[in-house]
């Protein structure tokens, strides 16, 4: 063939595509910082801890791509359903795994945000955080329904702190949009010294969102064997394995951007920073009961949010 | 919510199989279902068709870390039945070989009780420190458990001057690095909120069910068979029985790793007395078992450890009957495990450092 | 209590019961008492504040036997009690010692031993289905 004609052809053909219709949506959603962007930054936070927990233990640990590895190796092996699981059983991973990725296509570093979306990063992270519960009762085994009744529990428990300390940045922001509380950042500063209580509870419930010592109850593994990911295998367990961590980065990244932020690329070491954070606390913490984590969300960090929103509203 | 959450055969808190059916209204338990025997081997019988010689071998094989308690309880019960006395030499040295074992046994379940409570940190940084016990008694006997240290009328091995310097540096650091475990337990708070007040045993369960060792000695009940039944040479160092109160996953830790800092004493005293006690007297021949009886009881890392032997002038035992530690503890489980929520029965279940391949034989 | 006063105190207890008894070296005392009158004893152990280690049972030839482990510190007291083997049935102490109920279900499955009045006389090791009696010697 003649090279010299290739790039015509392409430079040809994406005017082409760009002339027939607006190209900016589909980089979002696919590449930055969509699904691309989104499993590069979860296979690197799961790296990430599974390195940093190693070293911290004295172990040598995998390397940094294990999970992208574990990911292919899962999705050649066998995915036996139980005979008294449901439908949801392989529905339940799926939808945990889409309501997730949506919420990095609202992130304001070139993606596609709008007024009130903040409210829709709640539903879906719900959203997922159900599909776990729902996960674990369509198991058809008494340790998925333990863990199941206890993610919803713990939804119960860390819901208030989490929806008041939001609505708290978006009232201070005046916006409920990604993009404009990431504005009114850049304009007046970092929200987390100006809503000192609300970050606090904030950040005190991401260990319960995404899984983590001393939050993890629903999949303690000692205890009820996984909870609701012990009947999981093969891509149902991928899947829903990748949902858990690509709700790493997201919870991380949302934590960022509401109290952290100031460019695109702070945002990204602030993000890796705070990550390094929980580790650490993971690391050093056994789990508690759903019963003291229950005290702990509703009580505590509960009036703790309260604090900041009663301050902002006024 | 009703529901019956079955733990084992299969589950990832023990080690070993054994079935508990604990039935729950919500996530308080209200019953539970004891089923043990997945471990039965017929180590009794067998034992009837080997030499006293050979029996000390299969005992020893009835558990992996009680590897001093069988081999040790039998053959005081044989040595008893032929009525010899063993060098004093030779009593140390099973002592010093025996609190070895209690102190790495003590750090094996000092790391899995923290791996059960999700902290796994704290079981890496145990497992490893256990390491250095484990190559002091590779180094001295020749393997990390099953050291075949016993024979009948004394030890097969001795413990040399050149062995004990790197024995004390060991002892040094294990000791320095479970006062800081001791910290790690009675300060973190996370794993404050996860022992203290969890799998209560009340001392009068304890002594109705007559519970044995760290168990025991956590509720209140004070039973050790080093103080009791002055055996080996425990009469002659001194050291301290741990008795707490409480009855709780807290206390029964304390306890255990108490002991620990009390068996480094121990050694350090027994390496001190050998020192003038001629090397290589560590066993008397023994000729032949008359016919008789006797009891051989020994303080394992979980409790006293039972031995009944019995002969009849051959060869061959007549009788060999074994009572593990785990025999007595397990009784007491449904009364530990009652009331409390689901999270914590495992850790409950791990804190009688349950023997199940011991219990069942 | 030493074991020569142990031992008297037995006889004024018992009488003609006890069968036998042997002094052993380090504490270890063994008495053999008739089938059906060692439930006193066992009460008296209990009032002593006895702890009950392990029952062991013993095939003899004709007869069966069960040894209760004691120890009534410093002594260590095997109370044995037997009974023939074409009608092997010995009493209960679980009313007395709890903990007694799982070591005579193993003297039941592995001897063949009938515990009279037990409360839960299931198999514990062997499994449900096995009719076998293992330890005797034939």
């Amino acid at each position: 063939m003649f090279p010299y004609r290739w790039p015509v052809l392409i430079r040809v053909s994406a005017v082409r595509i760009g002339d027939l219709m607006d190209v900016q949506p589909f980089i979002s959603v696919l590449i930055v910082p969509g699904l691309l962007f989104t499993s590069v930054m979860a296979f690197l936070y799961a790296g990430m801890y599974r390195k940093v927990r190693a070293r911290m233990q004295n172990r040598r640990g995998p390397p940094f791509v294990q999970p992208f590895y574990d990911f292919i190796k899962l999705l050649s092996k066998d995915s036996i359903k139980p005979e008294k699981s449901g439908m949801l059983f392989t529905w339940a991973p799926i939808i945990a795994l889409a309501s997730v990725l949506i919420v990095p296509i609202l992130f304001p570093i070139g993606g596609l945000s709008f007024a009130g979306d903040l409210i829709v990063v709640i539903y879906v992270l719900n959203v997922s955080a159900i599909m776990l519960a729902v996960g674990g009762f369509s198991s058809g085994s008494p340790f998925g329904a333990v863990g199941g009744s206890r993610e919803v529990t713990q939804l119960f428990a860390y819901e208030l702190p989490l929806a008041i300390s939001m609505v708290a940045v978006a009232v201070k922001a005046s916006s409920f949009s990604l993009v404009g509380i990431a504005g009114a950042q850049e304009a007046g500063g970092m929200f987390f010294y100006q809503l000192p209580f609300a970050c606090i509870a904030f950040l005190s419930i991401i260990p319960a969102k995404i899984g983590l010592q001393p939050f993890d109850i629903p999949e303690a593994e000692q205890e009820i064997l996984g909870g609701p990911f012990v009947e999981y295998s093969g891509y149902r367990l991928a899947i829903f394995t990748f949902a858990n961590q690509v709700k790493y980065f997201v919870v991380i990244s949302l934590a960022v951007i509401l109290f952290f932020w100031r460019n695109w690329w702070q945002f990204l070491i602030t993000g890796f920073l705070l990550w390094l954070l929980f580790i650490f606390v993971k690391i050093i913490s056994a789990r508690v009961k759903t019963d003291q984590s229950f005290v702990f969300f509703w009580q505590y960090m509960g009036i703790l949010a309260l604090v900041d929103l009663v301050r902002v509203v006024i | 919510m009703d529901m019956v959450v079955q733990f084992g055969p299969q589950h990832l808190a023990l080690a070993e199989p054994e079935r508990f059916k604990v039935h729950t209204e919500g996530e308080k338990v209200v019953d539970v279902e004891v089923a043990v025997g997945y471990n039965h081997r017929g180590i009794e019988k067998l034992a009837e068709r080997k030499t006293f010689e050979q029996d000390i071998l299969l005992v020893e094989r009835i558990c992996g870390i009680c590897s001093m308690s069988h081999p040790v309880a039998f053959t005081q019960a044989v040595e008893d039945i032929a009525g010899v006395d063993i060098p004093e030499r030779a009593n140390y040295l099973r002592m010093i070989i025996a609190e070895l074992e209690r102190i790495h046994s003590h750090l094996l379940w000092a790391g899995i009780a923290a791996e059960i409570i999700g902290i796994e940190t704290l079981f890496m940084y145990i497992w490893k420190d256990r390491e250095y016990v484990l190559d002091q008694l590779e180094i001295i006997t020749g393997n990390r458990n099953h050291y075949a240290w016993n024979t009948i009328g004394g030890c097969r091995k001795d413990i040399t001057e050149k062995h004990i310097p790197p024995l004390l540096t060991a002892l040094e650091v294990v000791e320095r690095r479970t006062e800081y475990y001791i910290d790690a337990f009675l300060r973190n708070r996370t794993i404050r909120a996860r022992l203290v007040g969890t799998g209560i045993l009340p001392r009068e369960d304890a002594r109705k069910l007559c519970t044995v060792g760290p168990t025991a000695r956590a509720s209140g009940y004070a039973v050790d068979v080093r103080k009791d039944d002055p055996h080996l040479a425990y009469d002659k160092v001194d050291f301290a029985e741990i008795v707490l109160g409480e009855g709780d996953n807290m206390a029964r830790a304390k306890v255990r790793l108490l002991e620990i800092l009390e068996s480094v004493k121990i050694i350090r005293q027994a390496t001190k007395a050998i020192k003038g006690l001629p090397e290589g007297d560590i066993a008397v021949p023994v000729a032949e078992i008359p016919p008789g009886e006797s009891v051989g009881r020994y303080e394992a890392p979980r409790g006293e450890v039972f031995h009944y032997v019995k002969s009849n002038g051959t060869f061959y035992p007549e009788r060999v009957k074994v009572r593990a530690p785990t025999y007595s503890n397990i009784q007491a489980v449904p009364t530990m495990l009652m009331g409390d929520t689901l999270a914590d029965v495992p850790i409950s279940l791990a804190s009688i450092d349950p023997c199940f391949c011991c219990t069942d034989r | 209590m030493e074991a020569e006063e142990f031992i008297e105190k037995l006889k004024e207890l018992l009488g003609r019961n006890l069968l036998e008894y042997h002094i052993g070296r380090r504490n270890r005392v063994f008495v053999k008492v008739k089938n059906g009158y060692h439930r006193d004893v066992v009460s008296w152990f209990q009032e002593m504040q006895a702890h009950l280690s392990v029952i062991s049972s013993v095939d003899l030839g004709d007869e069966l036997e069960l040894v209760y482990h004691f120890e009534i510190r410093p002594l260590e007291v095997g109370l044995k009690t037997s009974a023939s083997k074409a009608k092997p049935h010995i009493e209960t102490i679980s009313d007395i010692y709890p903990s007694a109920a799982w070591y005579e279900r193993e003297a039941m499955e592995m001897m063949g031993i009938v515990v009279v009045n037990h409360p839960d006389p299931r198999h514990l090791f062997l499994p449900d289905d096995y009719t076998e009696f293992p330890l005797r010697r034939y």
